[in-house]
């Protein structure tokens, strides 16, 4: 070996990213030591991580450092070149600094190593199903309180085995300081159980568990932040009688598979890296035809599916025959899913629970994503991803937000950051706001904030709302109201560091500032405030949530203004449950009804015009089987309806079904309406010489989106947070910039 | 117009602009404040005078069922009854728009008198005005109803956790009426189910203090008076959808109306808040009273104060808003 001559160096280095909770400290020590190297490693405020080298080899170091896998992710590293100090050997030390905010980790997949461990016969760790190290398993999903230490956690009850004990305390093992530790001898233990809740004597419930799905039964089983409904994708009459039970009529069901080259099976374009990573959501992609059940995801191009992503999944898994099923959440209708054996045993659908008998704490639904354009977005961000907070490019104030009503989300903000929830569900149902508040509290507390404002949507009726009133009055706090769709704007806005920009804001419904239905906006936007610059001509909602149940009643107001309706009387009356006579009535009620301009509306009128839809039983059910309807479409024209500040979808859905009646066929006239609808509002800021971006829960539709891209060279989506209402707290404490 | 709708908006109206201007807003019993059915003046002995005004108009003033006379007078006896009173006069304001027919205002007066009659309730007082053609629309109605009460007072307050809530009859009907005129639908099986209820308040009051509160569903409905009753008495309350009694043809019309079902006006029916060892035999008392479809609806727990649920038939828990007056949708 050649001689080193080469001068000591020292290296006082900053770490932010995902650096807590994740082994990271070890690792760092690991490294040091490797190369011979002294100084420290220890957590200070802000979430960050503090290293101080020195030694010869620092650069190598670096080097290294950088490379950490995931689930560490280094968001941001400072170096400063110092002057040596002397230290002998490296030492991981105590957290200092004041603030003490340290981030809850979120919940991870099962890595390579303890999938490898529980495959291997002479590991000790055989066959175990709860297995986990310090970089996978539950955190989140099973800490009480900060600082996420073992005590802290439902991990509690089991204490260490001594060989156990030694890995916890051996540097050198990758379990060094893993707070989730167990195995075998010491962990929490797998039962399975029948309807009724007792325990099914068998020599090993996973490999029984495997049989039944295998022969058909339904099974509930207790994942990391929740319970799965488990059931044989392959087979009509298990899929139908699973619709049955849950009464669950149409809504897609989400599927776990083994690995990559079985989901491979099932979907086609499917990005690996995604779907392996510690996050492991599910990802939507193209079905293959035939290689499940049509009632899966009835009417849908895209399916939902996740890798098994803890060891129970896994060894169920690989002992069945298909290596795949569904794996959908176990909640009772307009109830969160289920965390307890009590709460699956009531709900009555499982005939089988494949049970464990650690706590959990924090209920974590699977998160959801999918692509668009060339993009992968959040429909859901939760397990894998939440509470990870988000640090955006503006100090905050201490303070709430409590979203908007429907997929809801909240969040609290402090320093630069916001930590947003996981996923909740409706808070218009009773235990979801229940369980919104019981978040947020528990937030606010960890991180103790003191919020000096609470933000509300400005919907009258959102129990959210009433929520934020409830917390802002306790807490003294004041009340902020945010317009829905700035707020939606504002998401993207906080998500790439904008300042200034022209939003897309496209969704369902949100409360306009006149006390229409908006939904179809183009919003010039500061932050703090914002300007509506274009939006979709208006239409009547006639009977408000009726009209968004039965969409044919929206068509009739947008064919009733163009003076167009008799030619599809008859075919609107059929689509409405109350035919000839609800017709007539919803014709009587359209002067009392409210104006909408969303576009998620439009798209649902459209859908039943072209006899796709015509009742929705699941939100964004029509406009959905529009998309899924224009796969495979292409345009057959590109025109301008801007007129003024408006974009005329009723126009444009004329001349859509203009090319309809001339026989065009209807996957080309549902691309071409969603397309024109992306290619117009594109032309209301097409001139504006700010950063374009794009949001709400229809900004995911692909025609949509290229209808758009066909104007604009450059559009962004939120990459962080969910277009949808799952980013609308973000948008509304960005408001509150200092 | 929204403050008038009996909703969410008049009670802010009455909060934010009417109770600040009046230094006395009580004379020792219920007052204004307390934003009862009716308000109450102690006359020693534990009783209580009851008094209740109330304006009423209709568009149009007949209508199946009844007419504005039989409305005007029932509704300010029932606001009494409701307090626990049994009404004993009644005072009336009548404007009429010059042209209204004659025979029209007969008919109505005729039906007041009706109602007053049946009760043996004396009218002690009233005024007629006719105004210029224009000046309002057709025939307006003001009433007081006054009643004596022994204690206790049905105040809303008095609702506690564990108690049952008991409906009197189908709800709805008159909201639903109403509103199917006013769009000109010719319905033959809808009709206002107006009418004086103080036979059944006076079915319940033997049971004493285990009879808690009562209250007539009038404007916002059923919604209204449940929320009402959560946010007075500080509990939150559960109804079962299933059990709340609904005749069909108003819940379609609602429902093709785009109007939540639950907020439609009844005129003539009651809801009661009891103690649960008395549920039965209250049931049973109101069926012998002639309120053969009495159910229990309910119940009121404790937690979060002001919330109404509705348990929904498969099993959801939906929170059950006060009405507000204009419709607006919520689904994203
Ligand atoms: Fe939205
Ligand atoms: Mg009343
Ligand atoms: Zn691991
Ligand atoms: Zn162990």
């Amino acid at each position: 070996m050649r001689e080193v001559k080469e001068m000591k160096k020292a290296y006082l280095i900053k770490v932010k990213g995902l650096v807590q909770g994740v082994g990271f400290r070890p690792d760092v020590a690991r490294l040091a030591r490797k190369y011979g190297l002294g100084g420290y490693v220890k957590n200070v405020s802000g979430g960050s991580v503090e290293i101080w080298v020195e030694g010869i080899q620092v650069e190598n170091f670096l080097d290294d450092l950088k490379k950490l896998p995931p689930p560490i992710e280094i968001e941001q590293l400072d170096v400063i070149e110092a002057s040596p100090k002397g230290f002998e050997d490296f030492r991981i030390l105590p957290s200092g600094g004041a603030g003490k905010r340290s981030q809850v980790p979120p919940d991870f997949a099962i890595c390579e190593n303890c999938l490898k461990e529980i495959l291997n016969p002479f590991s000790r760790r055989f066959r175990y199903a709860l297995n986990s190290c310090a970089k996978c398993g539950p955190r989140f999903s099973m800490i009480k309180m900060l600082p996420y230490d073992r005590e802290n956690t439902s991990m509690a009850p089991y204490p260490l085995c001594p060989e156990c004990e030694r890995e916890y305390s051996s540097i050198e093992d990758r379990r060094y300081h893993a707070q989730g530790i167990s195995c075998n001898r010491c962990g929490p233990r797998v039962t399975l159980r029948d309807s009724d809740g007792k325990t099914v004597l068998v020599r090993d419930p996973i490999t029984e568990a495997a049989k039944l799905l295998e022969e058909g039964f339904i099974l509930a089983i207790k994942g990391m932040g929740g319970y799965h409904l488990a059931a044989k994708a392959t087979s009509d009459e298990v899929v139908l009688e699973l619709r049955k039970r849950k009464n669950r009529p149409r809504k897609p069901f989400a599927l776990m598979a083994l690995n990559y080259e079985v989901a491979l099976g099932i979907v086609k374009d499917l990005d690996r890296d995604l779907f392996s990573s510690p996050e492991a959501p599910i990802i939507l992609a193209p079905k293959r035809e035939g290689a499940v059940s049509e009632w899966v995801a009835p009417g849908h191009e895209l399916i939902g599916v996740m890798r098994a992503y803890t060891g129970l999944h896994y060894l169920l898994l690989m002992q069945t025959k298909e290596k795949f099923s569904i794996m959908t959440s176990a909640n009772p209708t307009g109830k969160p899913t289920c965390i307890d054996l009590k709460c699956v045993l009531e709900m009555g659908v499982a005939d089988y629970v494949l049970d464990h008998d650690r706590e959990i704490v924090h209920r974590v639904d699977d998160s959801v994503i999918r692509r668009t354009g060339n993009s992968y977005v959040f429909l859901r961000r939760s397990r894998g991803y939440a509470p990870r907070w988000i640090e955006v490019r503006w100090r905050l104030p201490e303070a709430l937000a409590v979203g908007a009503e429907l997929q809801n989300v909240g969040a609290v903000s402090f320093e630069n950051k916001v930590v947003m929830t996981q996923y909740i569900g409706d808070t218009d149902e009773l235990e979801n706001l229940e369980f919104l508040e019981k978040e947020l509290r528990w937030f606010v507390e960890q991180y103790s904030v003191e919020p000096s404002f609470v933000v509300v949507d400005k919907h009258p009726l959102y129990n959210s709302r009433k929520l934020g009133l409830t917390i802002a009055e306790e807490m003294g706090s004041e009340v902020v109201e945010v317009q829905h769709h700035h707020a939606h704007v504002n998401s993207v806005m906080a998500d790439l560091g904008l300042e200034e920009a022209v939003g897309i804001a496209i969704d369902g419904t949100g409360y306009g500032e006149d006390g229409a239905i908006w939904g179809g906006e183009v919003i010039y936007s500061n932050l703090r405030g914002f300007e509506r610059l274009c939006h979709l001509r208006y239409y009547k909602l006639p009977g408000g949530d009726r009209a968004v149940k039965y969409p044919a009643r929206i068509a009739i107001s947008i064919l009733h203004e163009l003076g167009e309706l008799d030619r599809f009387s008859e075919e609107l009356s059929e689509a409405l449950p109350g035919k000839e006579l609800e017709f007539e009535l919803t014709l009587k009620t359209l002067n009392s009804s409210p104006n909408s301009s969303s576009l998620g509306r439009l798209l649902d009128a459209a859908s039943v015009l072209l006899g796709i839809s015509k009742v929705r039983t699941y939100e964004g059910e029509p406009a959905m089987l529009l998309e899924a309807t224009s796969f495979g479409g292409k345009p057959l024209f590109k025109e301008d309806f801007v007129k003024g500040n408006l974009i005329d979808g009723h126009e444009l859905i004329l001349r859509a079904l203009m090319e309809l009646e001339r026989g065009a066929r209807i996957k080309d006239v549902a691309y071409t309406i969603q397309f024109n609808l992306g290619y117009n509002f594109a032309l209301c800021i097409r001139d504006m010489e700010l950063p374009k971006v794009i949001s709400g829960g229809a900004a995911v539709n692909q025609p949509f989106y290229e209808g758009v891209k066909d104007v604009l060279k450059e559009v962004f989506l939120p990459k962080r947070v969910p277009p949808g209402d799952g980013g609308i707290s973000l948008g509304q404490l960005v408001t509150l910039r200092e | 117009l929204a403050i008038g709708s009996g909703g969410k908006d008049t009670e802010d109206f009455v909060k934010r602009f009417i109770l600040p201007l009046f230094k006395l807003r009580s004379l020792g019993g219920v007052g204004l404040e307390d934003m009862e059915d009716g308000a109450t003046i102690p006359i020693g002995d534990g009783k209580h005078l009851v008094i209740s005004i109330d304006s009423y108009t209709v568009n149009p003033p007949f209508f199946p069922g009844g007419n504005i006379g039989k409305l005007a007078a029932s509704g300010s006896l029932n606001d009494v009854a409701v307090m626990g009173a049994e009404p004993k006069a009644l005072m009336d304001a009548i404007i009429v728009e010059e042209g209204f027919p004659l025979r029209d205002l007969k008919t109505i007066l005729n039906s007041m008198a009706e109602v007053a009659n049946s009760m043996d309730v004396a009218l002690l007082g009233g005024d007629t005005k006719v105004m210029p053609k224009g000046s309002i629309d057709k025939i307006v109605i003001a009433t007081v109803g006054i009643g004596i009460a022994e204690e206790p007072l049905l105040t809303l307050d008095r609702a506690r956790p564990g108690d049952k809530i008991i409906v009197t009859g189908p709800v709805g009907d008159h909201g639903a009426t109403i509103l199917a005129l006013q769009f000109n639908l010719k319905v033959e099986t809808l009709k206002s189910d107006v009418r004086p209820i103080w036979s059944a308040v006076r079915a319940l009051r033997k049971f004493g203090d285990n009879l808690r509160s009562a209250k007539d569903p009038t404007r916002g409905g059923l919604a209204m008076a449940l929320n009402e009753i959560a946010e007075r008495s500080g509990n939150s309350i559960v109804v079962y959808e299933d059990a709340i009694p609904m005749k069909n043809e108003v819940r379609t019309y609602a429902e093709m109306l785009g109007v939540e079902p639950l907020a439609l006006a009844s005129e003539g029916q009651a809801i009661f808040v009891v103690d649960p060892s008395i549920e039965e035999e209250a049931l049973e008392a109101l069926r012998k009273e002639g309120y053969e479809e009495a159910r229990t609806i309910g119940e009121v727990k404790g937690g979060k104060s002001g919330y109404v649920v509705l348990k929904t038939r498969v099993g959801g828990l939906r929170i059950l808003e006060k009405p507000i007056g204009e419709l607006v949708p919520r689904i994203c």
